[in-house]
């Protein structure tokens, strides 16, 4: 192993006492440039192993896709691997799993990516692909209907055949959110998924995207100037195209407690999912709210689990943090939840739970935390923000994404400092001020009988 | 967890890259062609054994400050559960960290965290894994703790009972999943009465569950001389070595270390068909399979080269067919998993009801067509760049190399088999995919399980055979 990496770029780490948190100081290298038509490329070098992570993000998704037509940003997305005019069906993946490569993409609210990885012997011809597929689609009746039918199998095994089905998700966001673009069921309804058409394919790709709508990451066996130069071979000569005035998304945290009470024809044990509105732009509470959420939610020394699944036994298992269920916080651009998500016993009322869940967090907002503990859930966070870098496949994606919703590639470095200046007294603010019953929507979900409860 | 690597000698690299035209499909003129291949990376594992004959393999990686630990104790998985306690493997691991002689559950969770890390335990069929993940200058303390629960995890009666109650609820959930009860009943058709048919605890394992029985369990399982200990990545190696001299050395095995398991039973030469009736269901989860090669079978790296090809990626055949031509699922695959003694070949979809023996039909015919002709020059080489773009992938990932070191050892591999991989994938031809095709591959020697709504199953299966049902 030639180590590369590690010596000339990340040799700043510091001697670490047993048990301490690490003192700030470990930096991934981080180059942008915008090319002339608004294409934005953010390359980190790890010469590690000869491969490369890639991942080109589009600022669209659920939020931005159009009214009557939910679940569309995630079927355009599969449409995009559907093959172009000069690239046919079949050819992206024939060429990057013939480079030794693997492929994939995923739709959230705020963005759609598109991620590979392969030997950097690919690097050509999977940035090739990728313009070529920013350059134009076919739009073909053929596959627009197979995708059609592979979402809602998708669907299906994830929502319709599936205890729980999601609904601490999209259940959730769906009483905890007033306006449509927050609110709505981001996997779509089979009738607006059926009713996509061509037309709408042709358009949204049309409006979102462009160049100048994307941002791509590139981690790995490169040099920035090399993949600069390549970046303006492929994508130099595609037009800018003009992006539809963005819809107003901002939501205040609500002012009287929401619940939900479903029936759940497959569950045989009940679940509760609970959310706290989490505004947009909200500087560093922000920060500090994903700190509580790990003193709340992550592993086994969190509060709720010490309280919950333990202690007071009320729970079997409890998941969540700020922006759950999706993997980060750190890949958010709009209003969202602290959420917390999990199995109760049986014989246990929802009440019981939500209560026990609201004292924990009431103690913090309280008297806070001892220092000791804040110390503990900071380690834990640096140790788990790496691991999400470790492949350069996810580490591209977290720049691109971060250059993306926040401007700046370089958040990567200045995340775990924001993190390691959040105080106890910032958690007792944030606690009292976000995670109130009045600003808390609950969705109780138990087992209901086999007849009809669950709908095709 | 599938492949991993690295180690071994100078490895040269993958195949040469396939670009050229295929009988299928011309490619895109102006696609630019592939670059030269640059050499894989070659760590170095540091071996040793302490006095008491517990392995210790250390992989120095630089780079982000974490690091993966991951202790193997051969033996002491599933198949060695007694008869009357199938499935407390599950049980054991589920409370082997809840306490110790001088350590609660929660200190264990709380020293851990102040490093970045969280102790698990987990059980296979060959094994028990004890891992642990966190900050690298945190590894001496991970093995503290980890060694503490080794050699005196002391399973307090509160935290047994409480364990015991939540796993018989957490079985009542897995049981409302169309996979568990897929995965159930085909260990169950495959196996017999062989351990490895276990997949999870019974009910009345978990209910007749006491803490005496997993205090004897633990006694009988956890042998230094049939254990491994692996680190991977930054880590000051004098304070590891040092951590693993003080916390481990001591560690003696105790009472009679459980028996050899036999060899996995020969597949039937039939097809059988299988119903699990699950009501309210949607979809059909299909499962179909037979015991095949395992790592150290010379069939092995054929049998997983054709498994790439009929439907182990994203541009297999199966996945092309069923998915990108007929819409009739989301995320079909094949599966090699390969125990110590027996692998398990297997192709899985889910698909809406009303399509179940169209899809039957076309995976009966994409298992068929591996036997019947060779793959062509394209299929063979993407099949193996893929694989081995997936070994430098895995490689990557600390947790990822250390896991696939300790099960390599587990199934008898030498460290070495790690860095071979990609060479030994390289070696496989056309004929010997079709040899495999011919050996594992027929669809009329597979059992086949079917999850979903009964009566509308019964008569999409009707027209392959009669149908077995299963209850859950």
């Amino acid at each position: 192993m030639r180590g590369l990496i590690a010596a000339a770029v990340f040799g700043l780490l510091p001697t670490m006492s047993l048990g301490a948190a690490p003192a700030p100081g470990f930096k991934i290298p981080v180059a942008a440039k915008k090319l002339a038509n608004g294409l934005t490329i953010v390359v980190s070098e790890d010469h590690s192993a000869p491969t490369f992570g890639i991942s080109t993000v589009f600022h669209v998704g659920f939020r931005l896709e159009p009214k009557g037509r939910t679940g569309f940003a995630h079927l355009f997305e599969h449409m995009m691997f559907e093959g172009t005019p000069i690239a046919p069906k079949g050819t992206l993946t024939r060429v990057i799993e013939g480079g030794g490569g693997v492929l994939n993409g995923s739709t959230r609210n705020d963005y759609t990516n598109y991620i590979a990885s392969a030997p950097v012997s690919a690097l050509d011809a999977i940035l090739w692909l990728e313009a070529d597929r920013m350059k134009h689609l076919d739009f073909s009746l053929k596959n627009l209907k197979n995708q059609q039918e592979v979402v809602k199998e998708e669907i299906r095994v994830n929502v319709k055949n599936r205890p729980y089905g999601l609904f601490f998700w999209t259940d959730l966001v769906g009483k905890a959110f007033d306006r449509w673009e927050n609110n709505h069921d981001g996997y779509g309804s089979f009738e607006d998924l059926d009713a996509a058409s061509l037309e709408d394919v042709e358009a949204f790709f049309g409006s979102y995207y462009g160049p100048n709508n994307a941002v791509i990451g590139i981690v790995g066996d490169v040099t920035p100037a090399d993949v600069f130069a390549k970046a303006e071979t492929y994508f130099g000569a595609l037009p800018a195209r003009a992006t539809p005035a963005k819809a107003e998304i901002a939501e205040p945290p609500n002012g009287a407690e929401r619940s939900l009470a479903q029936g759940d024809a497959l569950a045989r044990v009940p679940a509760v999912a609970v959310g706290y509105k989490v505004p947009m732009g909200i500087g560093k509470d922000y920060v500090a709210l994903v700190v509580l959420g790990d003193v709340l939610l992550n592993g086994d020394a969190s509060r709720l689990y010490q309280g919950l699944v333990k202690g007071r036994e009320l729970m079997l298992q409890v998941q969540g943090g700020l922006n759950f269920p999706f993997e980060s916080p750190w890949r958010n651009a709009g209003p969202t939840l602290l959420a917390y998500f999990g199995l109760y016993k049986p014989g246990t009322e929802v009440k019981a739970v939500v209560d026990a869940a609201q004292a924990q967090i009431d103690s913090i907002a309280a008297s806070g935390v001892p220092p000791a503990e804040l110390a503990r859930v900071k380690s834990k966070m640096r140790a788990d923000f790496y691991a999400g870098l470790e492949l350069p496949i996810d580490r591209a994606d977290a720049l691109a994404l971060a250059q993306l919703l926040m401007g700046d590639g370089n958040a990567l470095n200045t995340i775990p400092v924001e993190i390691d200046a959040v105080t106890v007294a910032d958690l007792k603010r944030v606690a009292s001020k976000y995670l109130v019953v009045a600003n808390r929507t609950v969705v109780d979900r138990k087992p209901a009988p086999a007849e009809g409860a669950k709908k095709e | 967890m599938r492949k991993t690597g690295t180690f071994a000698a100078t490895l040269t690299l993958l195949v040469a890259p396939w670009l050229a035209a295929s009988e299928k499909q011309p490619l895109p003129k102006e696609l630019p062609p592939f670059g030269a291949d640059r050499p894989l990376p070659v760590p170095q594992i540091a071996q040793s054994t302490l006095p008491n004959g517990l392995g210790i393999w250390l992989v120095k990686r630089s780079g982000f400050p974490r690091a993966a630990v991951v202790l193997a104790v051969r033996g002491a998985g599933t198949a060695a559960d007694p008869k009357d306690a199938e499935g407390i493997t599950e049980l054991l691991a589920d409370t082997l960290t809840e306490g110790t002689a001088t350590r609660s559950s929660r200190a264990i969770a709380e020293e851990l965290q102040a490093v970045g890390a969280e102790l698990n335990a987990s059980g296979g069929a060959d094994a028990l894994y004890v891992t642990a993940g966190g900050l690298g200058a945190g590894v001496p303390k991970v093995l503290e703790v980890m060694a503490d629960v080794v050699r005196n995890a002391s399973f307090p009666a509160a935290e047994v009972e409480l364990a015991k109650g939540n796993a018989l609820q957490g079985l009542q959930a897995r049981e409302s999943t169309p996979e568990f009860l897929a995965q159930k009943a085909l260990a169950s058709a495959i196996y017999g009465e062989h351990p490895y048919h276990i997949v999870a605890p019974t009910a009345k394992t978990l209910e007749a569950a006491t803490a005496a029985q997993l205090k004897q369990e633990h006694a009988r399982r956890f042998q230094p001389g049939h254990s491994l200990l692996v680190v991977v990545g930054e880590f000051d190696a004098a304070a590891v070595q040092a951590a693993l001299t003080r916390h481990f050395g001591p560690w003696r095995g105790t009472g009679q270390a459980p028996a050899d398991v036999p060899p996995a039973p020969a597949t039937p030469g039939v097809r059988r068909l299988l119903v699990t009736p699950r009501a309210g269901s949607v979809q059909s989860q299909i499962v179909m399979g037979r015991t095949a090669a395992t790592v150290t079978d010379p069939d092995y790296y054929p049998l997983l080269v054709a498994n790439t090809i009929c439907a182990g990626s994203f541009g297999s055949r199966l996945v092309e067919n069923i998915r990108e031509d007929k819409g009739y699922t989301y995320s079909p695959g094949g599966d090699l998993t390969a125990r110590a003694k027996g692998g398990l070949l297997s192709l899985r979809a889910e698909v809406r009801t009303e399509v179940t023996a169209a899809t039957l039909t076309e995976m009966f015919y994409e298992l068929d067509r591996m036997g019947a002709t060779a793959p062509s020059d394209e299929e063979l080489s993407r099949a193996k760049r893929y694989q081995g773009g997936l070994y430098l992938l895995r490689n990557q990932i600390q947790g990822s190399v250390a896991q696939t070191l300790a099960s390599n050892w587990v199934r008898g591999l030498p460290p070495e088999a790690l860095g071979e991989f990609v060479s030994k994938v390289n070696a496989v031809s056309a004929d010997q995919v079709r040899a495999a095709g011919r050996a594992y591959f027929p669809s009329s020697r597979q059992t086949v399980v079917v999850v979903g709504d009964e009566a509308p199953v019964k008569a999409e299966l009707a027209q392959f055979g009669e149908a077995t049902v299963v209850k859950p």
